[in-house]
């Protein structure tokens, strides 16, 4: 029967069916103009405020994109926010890997997402593609002068804020006090140089497998290791206009660094190359290594019982850099903050939650929620918060020596070359000379293609 | 005896009423499947097309201009290194795949025809590995592999078969056979069902007569055995191959494509570009290449699996 040959009137019949079917399938795509109500009477204008703005229409629903780090917070903002404003929050709650993706297809599928998590090396991609709307219009004095310039600059691109700032955050050594004391060291190492000296002793002791598991994986903490490193050896990928600046002869021997410590002959843990920043803690929680570089986050893992073995053994204090470089500690930025989409139908309410969100006193409920490191500069030296949290104290000196990423439309495609190009020289691939040389061809060829 | 007039009419009307029914039935089919066939118009065809277009334009969100390239984006795809290793990369995925799970599949397959004490447990227990999600899969041969701590390093090591851990996902080359273990972990009881149910389908006297004519067990396998499972092979060929040449989950679960993009495939490679990099027009063009590929295969084989029949 499904062998007979379609008859004309059927085919005819098929032929109106494909023409229907494309026909509606606009009508299967989402968009957000649909939510304002029209004027009740013809002719009704929508009401017009006395300094001139108009009015939005009301929205029961704010729809927030977050990672899902965020949703203790979030679900607790959004409950008091629910009840002064009468607004629900929709909270779309990922994991930080799938966060970009799910961004990029929200904003081009036309999804009603209003507010949006922007992390650090994400507003210039974000603000090119048009998917944000900036805000410094809404941004006061009284934030920009409670926080540092720096968490404001990370998320200006083209003369333009296209996020509010929601979390400092950088990179910290974090050491075993206890294995270091047995090993006999008081005090913890001032430069790379050292650490590996104290590495290579504390392995030879027996006292550990390796001195320290890094995270360089192919993904983006590879970037943020190398940033850390590389500033270490006076290497910084762009000057304050923009150019590239990552020096031939710093860049190299961070690189060499880097590859030297997970060689066979290395002090490092070679399975570096396959971890990312949450499984280089395994070892570190394990005891087996003495050293971790990571984010403010690994502190609530190693305090506790049901993850660490290491629960109170653990100090931290700012990355070390080379011996002969110009600064003493080197690091990356990391952080983000909440931006405001475009296509939003209710801007204005967004910006409004946000910086609720971002308020003073939700700053300090997000510290017992999660390991967010605030924003507010005044949070560093409060007694209270530091009779709560002490090693904030430890922690706030590292901000001065944090780096940023590249601050790229196409951040994302140098990531990713920058990622291949950095794993060849530690898988032995390339040299760390032709490995410097390929990134940084790349890098001048498409800053001249995309003409950023 | 001829009944006059009425056998022939009678034998007509059956015709007619039988043609009657059959159009009417086939008429029914075909509106039933209707609501289906425009959804699949709709959400298939026509974003299919919608893309193709899009291939043919500077879609890329650095630039606010989409002008018409015609097929630029091809041109460019074939020749960016980078596509060039990929396309490497995801042929010898295939190829390797392939390849180990049909000469696992079929041994296995061979041996869970002998009948012995618990072949029917076995043969449950050989399907597990299938039912097990994909991310599940690529979680739990991240485990196993692991350097420091994979279960993998440390039998290996109380066997004394290697001294020090190796870094199995920590070398492209490594870790590209290392994807193909885990994928072949997964897949290969299909392979032993699809073979097994095909080897149960031949009679055993060809076997006995062959025994009797003094062939030897790997005779048997040649001359009888893979010939009649040809039919079978092709077919699970044909899926297999659709299937490694779109490979996407097993490696972003494992290794996101690196290290050193040692495991990014054409698929990855069109993740990348699309979602990360925010072309779509490149995006695209990478995208229908695939769906080209796949279907020349697809046609490929089933011409081979018609030609196969025919000869039969």
């Amino acid at each position: 029967m499904l062998h007979k040959k379609i008859s004309g009137v059927s085919r005819l019949v098929l032929f109106g069916l494909i023409v229907l079917s494309l026909a509606l399938m606009p009508a299967c795509s989402t968009t957000s103009d649909t939510v304002a109500p029209e004027p009740e009477t013809e002719g009704e204008a929508a009401p017009v405020e006395e300094d001139g703005t108009v009015e939005e229409p009301s929205a029961q629903t704010l729809t927030i994109l977050a990672p899902v780090d965020w949703r203790p917070i979030l679900d607790y903002v959004a409950e008091d926010w629910a009840a002064e404003t009468g607004v629900t929050l929709d909270i779309v709650s990922l994991a930080y890997d799938e966060v970009q993706t799910s961004i990029v297809t929200s904003a081009t599928g036309g999804a009603d997402v209003d507010i949006i998590y922007v992390d650090t090396v994400w507003p210039a991609e974000f603000a090119q593609a048009g998917f944000l709307l900036p805000v410094e219009d809404y941004v006061t004095e009284e934030l920009t002068s409670a926080i540092a310039p720096a968490l404001l600059d990370q998320l200006t691109w083209d003369g333009h804020l296209w996020a509010f700032p929601y979390n400092n955050q950088s990179k910290w050594l974090f050491y075993n006090e206890t294995i270091l004391a047995e090993a006999g060291y008081d005090a913890p190492p001032a430069t790379w140089e050292e650490m590996e000296a104290m590495s290579r002793d504390m392995m030879e002791q027996g006292l550990v497998e390796y001195g320290i598991a890094w995270g360089w994986a192919q993904a983006e903490g590879l970037i943020c290791d190398a940033t850390v490193i590389l500033g270490g050896f006076d290497a910084v990928w762009q000057d304050a206009d923009g150019a590239w600046a990552f020096d031939e002869a710093a860049t190299v021997a961070g690189l060499e660094f880097m590859a030297n410590s997970i060689a066979e002959d290395g002090w490092a843990d070679p399975a570096s190359i396959s971890l990312n920043d949450r499984t280089n803690l395994n070892p570190f929680l394990a005891g087996d290594t003495a050293f971790v570089t990571n984010w403010a986050f690994a502190w609530g893992l190693i305090q506790d019982p049901n993850e660490s073995q290491v629960v109170d053994q653990v100090a931290i204090t700012v990355i070390p850099a080379s011996e002969g470089a110009s600064v003493p500690s080197s690091s990356v930025t990391g952080g983000g903050g909440w931006g405001v989409m475009a296509n939003s139908d209710t801007p204005e309410l967004a910006a409004e939650f946000i910086q609720y969100l971002i308020g003073y006193e939700n700053q300090v409920t997000a510290l017992s929620l999660q390991q967010n490191m605030p924003i507010y500069t005044d949070m560093y030296s409060d007694p209270d918060i530091l009779a709560e949290y002490p090693h904030f104290e430890a922690m706030g000196p590292q901000f001065e020596y944090a780096n940023f990423r590249p601050v790229l439309p196409w951040y994302s495609e140098w990531s990713l070359q920058a990622q291949i190009e950095i794993q060849s020289v530690l898988t032995d691939a390339k040299t760390a000379q032709d490995a410097y040389t390929d990134l940084y061809q790349f890098s001048v060829e498409k800053a001249e293609e995309y003409g950023s | 005896m001829h009944r006059s007039g009425s056998q022939p009419h009678h034998f007509l009307h059956k015709v007619r009423r039988r043609s009657s029914n059959q159009r009417a039935e086939s008429r029914f089919a075909f509106w039933s499947v209707s609501p289906s066939l425009i959804l699949m118009m709709g959400l298939i065809i026509g974003p299919m097309l919608y893309a193709f277009w899009i291939s043919l334009h500077r879609v890329n969100f650095m630039f606010p201009e989409r002008p018409f390239i015609g097929f630029e984006n091809y041109v460019d795809m074939f020749q960016d290194q980078g596509f060039q290793s990929s396309l490497l990369r995801t042929l010898y995925f295939m190829a390797v795949s392939i390849l180990a799970q049909v000469i696992l599949g079929l041994g296995l397959a061979e041996f869970l025809h002998l009948d012995f004490r618990g072949r029917n447990v076995v043969r449950v227990l050989m399907i597990i590995p299938w039912a097990v999600p994909t991310i599940v899969n690529g979680t739990l041969w991240l485990w196993i592999l692991d350097g420091s701590t994979g279960a993998l390093n440390h039998l290996l090591l109380q066997l004394g078969l290697i001294e020090r851990d190796i870094i199995w996902l920590g070398r492209p080359f490594l870790a590209m056979n290392m994807v193909i273990l885990a994928d072949t972990w997964r897949m290969l009881p299909f392979y032993v069902i699809m073979f097994l149910a095909g080897r149960q389908a031949i009679p055993d006297d060809l076997y006995e007569a062959a025994h009797i004519d003094g062939a030897s067990a790997w005779q048997s396998f040649v001359r009888i055995t893979f010939p009649l499972l040809r039919p079978v092979v092709l077919v699970v060929l044909i899926l297999r191959t659709l299937h490694t040449l779109r490979v996407f989950d097993i490696i972003y679960v494992m290794t996101r494509g690196g290290p050193a993009a040692g495991t990014t495939t054409v698929t990855f490679l069109t993740f990348f570009t699309t979602f990360k990099f925010q072309n779509f027009g490149k995006g695209s063009a990478l995208a229908f290449f695939t769906g080209a590929a796949t279907l020349i295969m697809a046609l490929f084989y089933i011409r081979t699996l018609r030609a196969g029949e025919v000869e039969a």
